[in-house]
């Protein structure tokens, strides 16, 4: 195995410091002078008309600069498709639609302004079911998209029918899984300050500033020039500040321009639950062919996408349900239809994973349910149908590294599988899922685009500055990029300043979103760093005389092979070569796109993703009859990552997964009234777990070095959110003997399960 | 009369302000004091990015009033450590891989903070009770019990 | 947060003249941490607010065995947590305040707090019914002490008068032989109200129940014992079958609703399972 001097090492975030003694900042603790603050008016209709909207009363309120309507936003935007403008004019769609805006010198007195404006709303018949919104004589939601469907998104490879009919047996099953939220600590909230010049200046808490940019001077209609996006540490992304656009953004960028002072706009706690998007409502149809020994020949999906009023990112997310589906196991023979339908109800967008946590879930189940039905152990089946390096998938993908059967056999031996599923303990059982997600993507319908980018320059004291289109959003990127460069450099990760966050002066990419960071946005950092490297050397061979390949770098010390005493510092050199005539800097730069591809219209196909990360999750559970309570008793996880740049940072993002995948099985639900307000949404009532909720968490990490990553690098965030629920409803199942099909297994949901079991197998004894 | 006079000693400086009887510990210190390091993630005292230590205890300063805490000692993540050096807390956060976005970090170091002031040697069920109420969405808490412990340890004189 | 007149009485009277004098514009301030919820989320608009922490002598806690505990209303969780007097004589009281809310939220909220604010899932109310709690009250009048249970009126309501404030709580002395415990189930184990939650304070005497209190939390308007359950259980022998059949008089003795927490069916259920558990727990406890 190859050494490295500063990769594998569990280095301490480059980070942490600051955010230890909190100086580290984030856009919610900026402030301006003669900041304004402002608050977006809702509508508490789920469809209605609006047929006037009377600002008069509120714009004479003593400390309010600004009042706005639709007619002042004329904007259209959106992730995909461009069906949403910020503040409406002609009706609204959900409960919370934005249709005013007010910009006062405190929160309080904007609140107070929002109280005084009057709305006359016609309200209209609504929808709250995608599978009603598809029916006939449902209400339109947007004028000309029939059926409600926002999206339609298909696969067609092989012949599904035909291998159904070569199928030993034909399974179908219908999965629902909820929303659940992201929680981010950090609220939404963002900054606008417009000079005199009339550039804007965008604070925002965002995971890619140059996409923030991009939408952002789409919809206003202005060049990218004169929008400057900035970010500084993110509390949290998870995808909802990917690229998703918000009627806060446009609120305070046009009373900002109005009012000629800067607007801060802040969601409260409430607000950040239902209107920053979240993880989508899925309805899957699941249909598998198996031989009688479990090979899977066939699947066939068709999914549901409960997009809310806007499409968002619904269309994206079920393009990855569609795209992973047919990532997973060898069967070539496989349909996908997946509909973004819109309901009158807020509106979901991109989490952790997209739409992969969701349909890996109901495959998964799906899974260990026909491993019961036949006989088959749970991790024999997928041993037997899992994807190996070299396959080129149903989707299209092509698995360059694959190290999805070491994960299975890892968290398989970890947990004592066949001991525990041999000698089971009473209410106790195990479950095994597995699962695989991109590293960056090509799933955008039409845009062919998958880049990040960095620049390097070399300090006179041997120090690096090293800009990233990537956004440190909690992740850990900042510091394996220091750590990239370090070993490419021979230069500590301590001396080198990452800085991010600024479109002004850092290169153009895609942000921190699709778990690329560490592969995409560090092949940029190393191409980077590997022309400054060439730099140094050249100069250095050049003062020395001799050949480049002559010189070797470490601790900081350019050196003659074989001569090691010949050396200079990386300081001298720099210095050296600047401060002569003709002097240079050593500077570099890299773009680099990664080797992904768009799908094919017609059958779907395509290498969506130029790496593919795999893991499987082994989960031990105990249920208690009496309560229906579900108790975690460990968590083994393993993830292919294809190399471990930082395996402490690894492990970290690993728990960080299993937490958000534990809210998502047993306590996670975004709960909503008849109309689409959200009734649980305080931090007490929406329940992610607390430490002492939290079980063992045990993590393993495979390396199966890709040949194209950075070092064999490839992508982690998003994996270690996929695979815990599938685990734990096979878990349950082992223990208990009843199948929870839909997540979260609440304890009532379990006992209620568990009852109805009694109940039939008491009549069925009569 | 809906403004008080309050009179509140925080990071060992006292600071002299005239307040509306509304507004809370926490709009204080992050507003008029400028101390950004204690977060606002709820406003509701529902999770524990808020948290100060006030006359010893932790407590969420955004459902305490401003006119309660006067005459109070109140410490925030900025009176922790000194420029250049970490308190032992801190240092375990950095070293054990406790942070990552660093929005609860400052709430979650200051019950550490208190709880070790008052129990110098907890278990490690009685770390886990003490920051139950400070959620963390980005990291699972392992990594953040296990630097309260090995910072109980260093503070007790233990090499860990 | 609207803004509003603040006081800090210095004594009991003159708190209780400020609420004769503002009467329902008037709120009591004492831990905040439900009081503070309210007023921000605009539910309670007090235009004059009465922080009752500046009164000294109403956080005291003092036991002796001939009068039993006598708790100030505005002693905080922690400070019950650390009284050795209710770690020895007064378990369930203890069990229930550790499981409440978090440790930020026990450093301030108060046990008057928490019966003031009269939730029917609060965790303190069922342990202090199960102990036959007295509430002291004093108003314009002469001080009053009534047994808690009549302290609760409805959801969020107590039967105190406009003027009236709980000053604190007097708790016999239990039975030498006497144990028990507080269960509480909810979703989460830390920060969550109970969907169901049971204290049972049980003496037994030659292989009978002797002495029974059953309180149940979340499962009516208010807090409630399990009378019947109680009556059922005294003098039976002490196993299984009694103990399920105590269980079912107190599933019958619930009235909880259906909401987006639990369904009726549900909280039926765990009255049951609870019940059952609580009782046995207590049984198996040592004698303090």
């Amino acid at each position: 195995m190859k050494e490295f001097e500063f990769l594998r090492k569990d280095i301490p975030r480059i980070d942490a410091i600051d955010k230890a003694t909190g100086s580290a900042l984030f856009t919610a603790d900026l402030t301006f002078p003669n900041m304004l603050h402002a608050k977006l008016l809702r509508s508490p209709h789920p469809h209605a008309k609006i047929l006037n909207i009377d600002t008069r009363r509120a714009e004479k309120l003593l400390g309010v600069k600004g009042v706005i309507t639709g007619k002042d936003t004329p904007y259209v935007f959106g992730v995909s498709h461009f069906d949403q403008t910020p503040l409406q004019t002609e009706k609204v769609r959900h409960v919370g639609d934005a249709v005013a805006a007010v910009a006062a010198i405190d929160v309080d007195t904007a609140e107070e302004a929002l109280r005084l404006i009057k709305v006359d709303y016609e309200p209209l018949p609504a929808v709250f079911d995608p599978l009603e919104a598809m029916k006939p004589g449902a209400p339109i939601i947007h004028e000309g998209k029939e059926r409600n469907i926002a999206a339609h998104s298909t696969y067609d490879v092989g012949d599904v029918e035909e291998a159904f009919r070569k199928s030993a047996y034909v399974f179908e099953d219908r999965f629902v899984t909820q929303r659940v939220g992201h929680v981010c600590p950090e609220p939404h909230n963002c900054i606008a300050v417009w000079d005199s010049s009339g550039k804007l200046t965008f604070y925002y808490c965002t995971q890619a500033p140059d996409l923030t940019r991009m939408q952002l001077a789409k919809a206003l209609g202005i060049p990218e020039s004169k929008i400057r996006v900035i970010t500084h540490n993110v509390g949290g992304g998870f995808g909802s500040r990917a690229t998703s656009k918000f009627s806060m953004d446009f609120a305070a960028i046009v009373l900002a321009r109005k009012t000629g002072k800067p607007v801060k706009i802040e969601y409260t706690r409430d607000e950040e639950f239902i209107y920053s998007t979240f993880r989508h409502k899925f309805i899957m149809d699941i249909k598998t062919g198996v031989t009688k020994d479990g090979m899977i020949l066939a699947r066939q999906a068709t999914t549901f996408c409960d997009n809310g009023a806007y499409s968002d990112y619904g269309p994206v997310c079920t393009n990855v349900a569609g795209a992973m589906a047919g990532t997973l196991y060898r069967f070539m023979d496989y349909k996908f239809d997946g509909y973004a339908v819109y309901t009158n109800l807020p509106y979901g967008g991109a989490m952790r994973g997209l739409g992969n946590p969701a349909i890996t879930y109901a495959m998964e189940t799906q899974l260990s349910m026909i491993g019961e039905r036949l006989g088959i152990d749970p991790l024999e089946i997928r041993l037997k149908n899992a994807v190996r390096t070299g396959d080129e998938t149903a989707s299209g993908a092509i698995l360059r590294s694959c190290g999805l059967a070491e994960c299975l056999e890892a968290v398989a031996k970890k947990i004592d599988w066949h001991e525990k599923k041999a000698n089971p303990k009473p209410h106790r059982g195990v479950g095994i899922a597995c699962g695989v997600h991109f590293t960056g993507v090509r799933l955008s319908p039409g845009i062919d685009a998958d880049f990040a980018g960095a620049t390097l320059m070399v300090n006179d004291d041997g120090s690096v500055n090293l800009a990233t289109s990537c956004t440190e959003i909690g992740s850990g990127s900042n510091t394996v990029f220091a750590q990239i460069t370090s070993e490419v450099l021979g230069i500590e990760p301590e001396k080198i300043n990452v800085v991010f966050g600024d479109t002004e002066n850092c290169p153009m990419g895609w942000g921190s979103r699709a778990s690329r960071n560490t592969a995409v946005g560090g092949m940029a950092v190393k191409l980077a760093a590997e022309d400054a490297r060439n730099q140094i050397l050249n100069v250095v061979a050049d003062k020395m005389e001799i050949h480049p390949g002559d010189l070797d770098i470490k601790k900081g010390r350019i050196y003659v092979k074989g001569t090691p005493s010949r050396a200079v510092t990386i300081a001298e050199a720099v210095r050296f070569n600047r401060y002569r005539k003709n002097g240079q800097a050593i500077m570099a730069k890299a773009h680099w796109d990664a080797p992904s591809e768009l799908a094919d219209k017609v059958t779907g196909r395509g290498n969506f993703s130029f790496a593919f990360s795999f893991g499987a999750k082994a989960i031990e559970v105990e249920v208690d009859p009496g309560t229906g309570k579900v108790e975690i008793v460990q968590v083994v996880a393993a993830q292919d990552v294809g190399l471990a740049i930082n395996p402490l940072g690894i492990e970290c993002q690993i728990e960080g997964g299993v937490h958000m995948g534990l809210g998502y099985a047993l306590t996670e639900e975004i709960m909503l009234d008849q109309t689409g307000r959200m009734v649980n949404d305080h931090l007490v009532d929406y329940k992610i777990l607390t430490p002492l909720d939290m079980p063992p968490v045990e993590s393993i990490i495979v390396e199966s070095i890709d040949p194209i990553g950075p070092f064999g690098a490839k992508g982690v965030g998003e994996m270690a959110t996929i695979g815990t629920p599938e685990a734990i409803s096979a878990a349950i199942h082992d223990a208990a003997r009843v199948w929870i099909k839909d997540p979260p297994f609440t304890p009532e949901k379990v006992w209620m399960a568990l009852k109805r079991k009694e109940e039939g197998s008491l009549s069925s004894a009569d | 009369m809906k403004r008080s006079k309050i009179k509140i000693k925080v990071n060992g400086e006292w600071h002299e302000l005239t307040v509306p009887n509304q507004k809370t510990l926490l709009e204080v210190i992050r507003g008029d004091l400028h101390l950004t390091g204690t977060k606002r993630m709820c406003d509701a005292g529902e999770c524990g990015s808020c948290t100060v230590i006030m006359d010893g205890r932790a407590v969420n300063s955004c459902i305490v009033l401003a006119v309660e805490a006067n005459g109070k000692k109140i410490t925030t993540i900025e009176g922790l450590s000194q420029i250049g050096k970490l308190h032992l807390i801190q240092e375990e956060f950095v070293a054990k891989g406790a942070i990552q976005c660093g929005f609860c970090t400052p709430g979650m170091i200051m019950t550490a903070k208190a709880l070790l002031d008052q129990n110098p040697a907890p278990t490690e069920h009685e770390v886990k009770t003490a920051i139950a109420g400070n959620l963390c969405r980005c990291t699972g808490y392992i990594r953040i019990v296990n630097a309260i412990l090995s910072a109980a340890e260093r503070l007790r004189g233990i090499q860990p | 947060m609207e803004n509003f007149e603040y006081f800090e009485p210095q004594t009991v009277k003159e708190a209780v003249v400020l609420l004769g004098q503002y009467k329902r514009g008037a709120k009591l301030l004492a831990g905040g941490t439900d009081l503070m919820v309210g007023m921000k989320e605009g539910f309670v608009k007090p235009r004059y607010l009465i922080n009752l922490k500046t009164i000294k002598e109403l956080d005291k806690i003092v036991y002796s065995k001939k009068e039993g505990l006598s708790v100030g209303s505005l002693t905080t969780w922690t400070d019950i947590l650390s009284s050795r007097a209710i770690l020895q004589y007064y378990p369930i009281l203890r069990e229930a305040a550790s499981l409440i809310g978090c440790y930020q939220i026990r450093n301030r909220g108060t046990i008057g707090g928490n019966i003031c604010h009269a939730s029917p899932s609060a965790d303190s109310a069922p342990a202090l019914m199960v102990y036959g709690a007295q509430c002291v009250i004093s108003g314009s009048r002469r001080e009053r002490v009534i047994p808690i249970e009549e302290i609760f009126c409805g959801v969020q309501k107590t039967s105190l008068k406009p003027e009236e404030i709980l000053t604190g709580f007097r708790i016999p002395t239990p039975d030498p032989k006497s144990k028990g415990c507080y269960l509480k189930f909810s979703p989460r184990k830390a920060m969550d109200l109970p969907i169901v939650g049971v204290a049972a304070l049980i003496w037994t005497a030659n292989g009978t129940f002797e002495g029974v209190r059953i309180a149940l939390g979340a499962v009516a308007p208010t807090p409630i014992r399990a009378r019947r359950a109680e009556k059922f259980l005294v003098g039976k022998p002490i196993n299984d079958e009694s103990i399920r059949k105590a269980a079912e008089e107190a599933v019958n003795e619930s009235k909880p609703i259906t909401d987006w927490r639990a369904s009726r069916e549900y909280r039926l259920g765990l009255v049951r399972e609870l019940t059952c558990q609580a009782i046995t727990q207590s049984l198996q406890k040592d004698i303090p």
